[in-house]
């Protein structure tokens, strides 16, 4: 691509509504691509088949490949490692991850593709629909180096290990913060403080219906970590973000245009965001741009690779997954996807400029602030749907 | 091939029979007919059926079929909320569009004597750029330190930069107006070229000013462009959905952005189809009154 054909694809990828991981597309079309590459060229000549524990026998073959676009991981470091491995790569985008959800329970989509990811908490719902395999971790060695939070206990035991298998492995993570531009504002610390009068017209929501909601319901003092509201906590959740709005200056489609309203003016703070931005918003110009956890608490995210039901040629596919796992990879993928990686060695490779997006010396603590909270598939009867949440959102940016 | 030979072929042609001939253009509008099926007609039918689906949510449907989709999107305020903006907006903005396009295809069809090309194949070019690249130019130039509000504190009639100009209605009609201005002002273009010019100079000769000769002569001659143009600025102004996410705030939203997030976000592609329908049932009434503008033709 060239010229404005690559002008506009960025745009495209910036601007189009966003939910957390859409942001990851905007990141690294502006951000992250930019971070990224002194990065990668100081990091290019360390190969990473020395630090790697290999999977053993032939890898080449096809990886079809159905998630977010970045996901699949196509920096120079990667790319050279499938090429010498003749792995190909085909890869199919999505926006949402219920586009994950209708293509692999359709009769058509059964079978296409043998590699994607799901958001953590969408792991007992994609066991019950039947899109989930049994992974063999002795195809993935290298799990075994993650950090305890990823490979033992509560969460792991909800989220990637139950029912006597491992179901994915958790690859990528991060939280939401709220931003702030220290040079205009005094701090923000809390989720409420974007109700006061001095911020009128000041600030702009994000267009992501899990970090308004979660954090809402976090400020309310409501939230719990099945995610669980009843109808009437969930019409709180409404009023909170309704009066939240219409003291915004605009509801943002993405991240990455938020980034843009920094560097035009227009705004002096968000809320979701996430620590990337400070980043992203010194590209620009403007290095006071400050994040910050709401005292309140915020939301994880963690997003896990996975083997589709179905998926076949799968020897190229665990050595993927094994191999982004490597220091060097994990390296890579931290500036390029602006989010934590999640082995111990591969937190230690990060470089400095990418270790602002999660803290890699206190990730319990972390996620004790900001869980992984459960996400209402199935609810109990008496309790918001996930449906009901996403209705509930669309209800605030409409008022 | 000699004259006489022309002539023959010619007279030969003129002799063959009506039905032959309405054999040829079928023939000939067959491969369009095809495209026209696969690309529109099958994909519609198709949404047509799924907007009868049950969702199960999550981006999941069953076969089980069923009118729930299409009561939520009647029942509903919040959809009830964006479709009048929608179409309050669609509305405003169709007739903005054709009253700055009307003036700009007169003046190229009947006050340009040269560069009529030139000025036509401007306008085209100007539909070749990006429109998330116009967007976002609008967004700047509306902006609180935009050229507008630069401008304006310059020369002492604003004191502080006027926050209403972007991420408002006005923003998006602004926006929406201007997206639509070219391909109005073509089809504006092409349906005055049947208009002769020297039925306007006899209006005028007749005592007729030059107001009332356009109002009298060009625009009912010119009704099917106009109609046309005014169905094309509302279907695209309603229907849109990227412009207000970009420039429309907290009060712009538009019935596209809910219709967009059943499909991206929601996962619930049944109430998604359901609304998509209920927009095409809107537009084809609009359209059908719209037509019957085209009675005054002529007049």
């Amino acid at each position: 691509m060239h010229g404005e054909e690559s002008i506009r694809h960025d745009l495209e990828l910036l601007d189009r509504a966003m939910t957390r991981r859409r942001l990851l597309r905007g990141g690294l079309a502006i951000g992250g691509g930019a971070l990224a590459l002194p990065l990668l060229g100081a990091c290019a000549s360390g190969g990473s088949t020395a630090a790697t524990q290999s999977s053993g026998g032939s890898i080449a073959g096809t990886i079809d490949f159905i998630s977010y676009v970045a996901y699949d991981l196509k920096f120079p470091l990667m790319n050279k490692w499938r090429s010498s491995h003749g792995i190909d790569l085909k890869s199919t985008y999505i926006s949402d991850q219920s586009e994950v959800t209708a293509k692999l329970t359709s009769p058509a989509g059964h079978g296409l593709y043998n590699l994607s990811s799901y958001s953590a908490q969408y792991a007992p719902f994609y066991k019950k629909l039947g899109i989930l395999t049994p992974l063999d971790m002795s195809k993935i060695p290298n799990y075994a180096n993650s950090m305890p939070f990823f490979k033992s206990g509560k969460i792991w035991s909800e989220y990637w290990n139950f029912d006597g298998h491992q179901w994915g492995v958790p690859f990528t993570w991060g939280y939401d913060s709220i931003n702030y531009n220290a040079a205009k504002i005094k701090p923000i610390t809390k989720t409420s403080d974007f109700l006061l009068p001095e911020l009128k017209n000041k600030f702009a929501v994000a267009d992501d219906m899990l970090g308004m909601i979660l954090m809402s319901a976090q400020s309310l003092g409501i939230a719990n970590p099945r995610g669980l509201f009843t109808t009437s906590q969930l019409n709180q959740i409404v009023a909170f973000l309704t009066k939240m709005k219409k003291n915004a200056r605009t509801v943002a489609s993405g991240f990455g245009d938020i980034v843009n309203l920094y560097a035009s003016g227009e705004i002096v703070a968000n809320i979701s965001g996430f620590p990337g931005m400070q980043v992203l918003v010194a590209q620009k110009g403007i290095t006071t741009i400050r994040s910050a956890l709401p005292e309140e608490g915020s939301l994880s995210y963690c997003d896990t690779y996975f083997i589709p039901a179905g998926g076949n040629d799968t020897a190229s596919v665990y050595a993927f997954i094994n191999e982004c796992l490597t220091p060097p990879m994990q390296a890579q993928e931290a500036g390029y996807l602006q989010a934590g990686v999640t082995t111990v060695n591969g937190a230690a490779a990060v470089a400095a400029p990418n270790r602002v997006y999660v803290p890699y010396n206190d990730v319990t603590s972390l996620f004790e602030k900001a869980p992984l909270f459960g996400l209402p598939f199935s609810p109990p009867a008496g309790y918001a749907s996930f449906t009901d949440w996403t209705n509930a959102w669309e209800s605030v940016k409409a008022s | 091939m000699g004259i006489g030979q022309g002539v023959l072929t010619a007279t030969r042609r003129q002799q063959t029979p009506a039905p032959a001939r309405r054999r040829w253009a079928l023939l000939l509008l067959l491969p369009l007919g095809v495209a026209i099926s696969l690309g529109f007609v099958v994909p519609l039918a198709l949404l047509f059926v799924k907007s009868f689906e049950t969702s199960l949510g999550y981006g999941q449907v069953s076969g089980h079929l069923t009118f729930s989709s299409y009561v939520t999107a009647l029942t509903s305020p919040l959809y009830r909320t964006v479709a009048v903006n929608a179409f309050e907006i669609g509305g405003i903005g169709t007739v903005l569009t054709l009253v700055l396009s009307f003036p700009l295809a007169y003046f190229i069809r009947f006050r340009l004597r040269r560069g009529q090309h030139t000025v036509l194949l401007l306008i085209m070019i100007s539909l070749f750029a990006g429109y998330i690249v116009k967007i976002y130019a609008w967004a700047t130039i509306l902006g609180t330190y935009g050229v507008i509000n630069t401008a304006l504190q310059d020369i002492g009639l604003i004191r502080h930069p006027l926050s209403v100009l972007l991420f408002s209605k006005i923003a998006v009609l602004i926006v929406v107006t201007y997206l639509s201005i070219p391909v109005s002002t073509l089809i504006l273009v092409g349906a005055m070229q049947n208009v002769d010019r020297s039925l306007l100079e006899n209006a005028r000769d007749l005592g007729a000013g030059g107001l009332r000769a356009v109002t009298s002569v060009l625009v009912p001659l010119s009704m099917t462009g106009i109609v046309a143009s005014l169905a094309y600025g509302f279907v695209v102004i309603s229907g849109d959905y990227i412009t207000p996410q970009l420039v429309g705030g907290t009060t712009g939203q538009m019935i596209g952005v809910p219709i967009s997030d059943q499909f991206l976000s929601v996962g619930d592609q049944p109430l998604g189809s359901a609304l998509s329908f209920l927009m095409l049932a809107v537009f084809v009434i609009v359209y059908l009154v719209l037509t019957r503008l085209e009675r005054f033709k002529g007049v």
